[in-house]
């Protein structure tokens, strides 16, 4: 009896050896699910003889990379390298920085600025940029831009969208502005100027041309303005109200919305006002047509349901054009837009009494609610889909905010005065639109 | 009798001291596998923690990477054995491991053949 005791003991001794004795050149298997952290960690080292200039670009290139929420920004302290053999690598490894952007200025004897860059790899420590740019000193945003961009770029795997421009409509005083600002709200030029109300900004998808709704002498008229020359046309002026106006990815037509025979109904014409063609038969109220980017269908605001949802309809084939709702979820869902791959579109969700900003993913159908503040509107998806624009109200009065297409960051852009409100963020410049 | 008793106490010795070093056993076994336990967390939370994920990618991708370690928790080498399909997550999963460094090892050189070899498997998704 104790022998087989002691048998089972030593067999269980060695059994034990084995389980514990990993063989000699296994890999120790380690799984991780997900990251750390969501910004990236980047020192940006003021360039040499910046100072001299009248506008600092690393501020710039800094905003920039802060208002997208995917960078953290790293102090410089007291070492400024300007060239790749000045960065001492061990320092910024352990402050945790993964990318350094570091360059110099020059002004050129004809007034130009010659602006260098690099950005480096810390981890790896090796150039992942190296360009440089001879610019006018008005032109020094635009650079920097152009820098946050690539940037970006470099490190996210997503296009930059800093170069881009936002139009808004600006209410001061009695007057209404329609201004165009880059995307970070500087540089606002005012386009036009109405003494009524103008609604519903709708960028060209070439980013030469705006439409708009005014009110001039009391009824709403749909315009196109050639933003160069500031030359406008009236393209639809039909009897009773003319709105919403939304561009085809061609930019050859507008889907208008006409109340010229009753209800609100949805239009198509050509850009310049010609060749009218109705696109919705109800007996409802449907409104603010957004086009998908291959064309063929368009996401509009109905109540045909009973209450405001957002459908989807071909546009197309006219013989099998049924709209098919895509909101369920609460009573109110209204001003959608599409994301520019088309897999998901942006609106306004009324949560209890408040109007919020919502994105909807077309094939799971998933909803998520991406504000919480009283009432939001105009929501407008950035070109590269990360970010959406909208105007929010703060004491009555409006402010332009952006929040990222996950919820995860939200901010307000405060630069601008006045009441603001319409949104619309406009498309890539076309020197980026390889992608 | 006395010889039967003499050797029954012998073979009680033996046996307590089998269980004694049986339980000896066990307890160095359980002092490595929580050693190894602790440094394979310590390792995983230390590369998460340098990790910043790309955002907005579909789906659920997944890069691996093997890395062969020096003793004082160098890193000789990293390569990548299977790519998620997206070179901003391989790359900054790569970024992560190096900056990682030295990573966390167990002050016992014998431990470290363990540690050699280490297979790491990130998923985008928490």
């Amino acid at each position: 009896m104790w022998n087989s005791s002691s048998q089972s003991s030593s067999s269980i001794l060695v059994l034990i050896f084995c389980l514990f004795s990993a063989p000699l050149h296994a890999a120790l298997d380690i799984e991780i699910f997900g990251g750390g952290a969501s910004q990236i960690p980047i020192a940006i080292i003021p360039f040499a003889a910046e100072e001299r200039l009248a506008q600092s670009v690393t501020a710039v290139v800094r905003s920039d990379l802060q208002r997208s929420g995917l960078f953290r920004m790293v102090d410089s302290e007291s070492s400024a390298p300007h060239e790749p053999n000045e960065i001492i690598y061990p320092n910024w490894q352990m402050r945790g920085v993964n990318a350094i952007v570091i360059g110099a200025t020059r002004l050129l004897p004809n007034g130009q600025v010659e602006v260098r860059y690099r950005l480096m790899d810390v981890a790896k420590q090796e150039i992942l940029i190296s360009d440089m740019e001879t610019v006018s000193v008005k032109q020094l945003r635009a650079v920097a831009h152009r820098m946050a961009d690539s940037i970006y770029e470099k490190l996210t795997g997503d296009i930059g969208v800093f170069s881009t421009r936002i139009a808004y409509v600006a209410k001061q005083g009695k007057k209404y502005a329609l201004q165009i600002a880059d995307a970070d709200g500087f540089n606002a030029r005012t386009a036009i100027e109405y003494s009524e109300p103008i609604i519903s900004l709708a960028w060209s998808p070439d980013g030469t041309k705006i439409a708009y709704v005014s009110f001039e002498n009391k009824k709403p008229v749909i315009h196109v303005q050639t933003l160069a020359t500031g030359e406008r046309r009236a393209v639809a002026k039909f009897r009773g109200s003319n709105s919403a106006p939304a561009w085809s990815p061609d930019g050859k037509n507008i889907a208008v919305v006409l109340s010229k025979n009753g209800g609100s109904q949805i239009f198509l014409i050509n850009s310049d006002g010609s060749g009218l063609k109705r696109l919705t038969q109800s007996s409802s109220i449907d409104t603010e047509p957004n086009f998908s980017p291959d064309g063929k269908s368009i996401i509009f605001t109905s109540d045909r349901g009973g209450s405001p949802q957002i459908y989807r309809m071909p546009v197309i084939d006219s013989a099998s054009r049924v709209a098919e709702r895509l909101t369920f979820e609460g009573s109110y869902n209204v001003s959608p837009q599409y994301r520019h791959d088309g897999k998901s579109f942006t609106y306004i969700h009324r949560n209890n009494s408040q109007f919020n900003v919502a994105i909807q993913n077309l094939e799971t159908r998933q909803v998520q609610l991406l504000t919480d503040s009283s009432f939001d509107e105009s929501p407008s998806f950035a070109p590269n889909g990360k970010i959406i624009l909208y105007a929010t109200e703060i004491k009555g009065r409006g402010i332009l905010a952006a929040v990222s297409s996950d919820g995860r960051t939200r901010q307000e852009l405060s630069t601008q005065e006045g009441d603001i409100r319409e949104p619309a963020w406009g498309p890539l410049p076309k020197w980026r639109r390889k992608f | 009798m006395a010889a039967e008793t003499e050797r029954f106490q012998k073979e009680l010795g033996e046996e307590e001291e089998r269980r004694r070093l049986q339980k000896l056993a066990y307890a160095q076994a359980a002092a490595k596998r929580n050693l190894m336990d602790e440094y394979k967390a310590k390792i995983l939370a230390k590369i998460k923690s340098k990790l910043v994920l790309p955002p907005d990618l579909p789906n659920d991708p997944v890069a691996e990477y093997d890395i062969t370690l020096l003793p004082g928790g160098e890193i000789l080498s990293v390569k990548l054995r299977k790519g998620s399909g997206f070179r901003s997550f391989d790359e900054a999963v790569e970024r992560a491991i190096i900056l990682a460094r030295p990573l966390p090892l167990p002050k016992d050189k014998l431990l470290f053949q363990n540690f050699r070899n280490l297979s790491v498997k990130v998923h985008y998704l928490e």
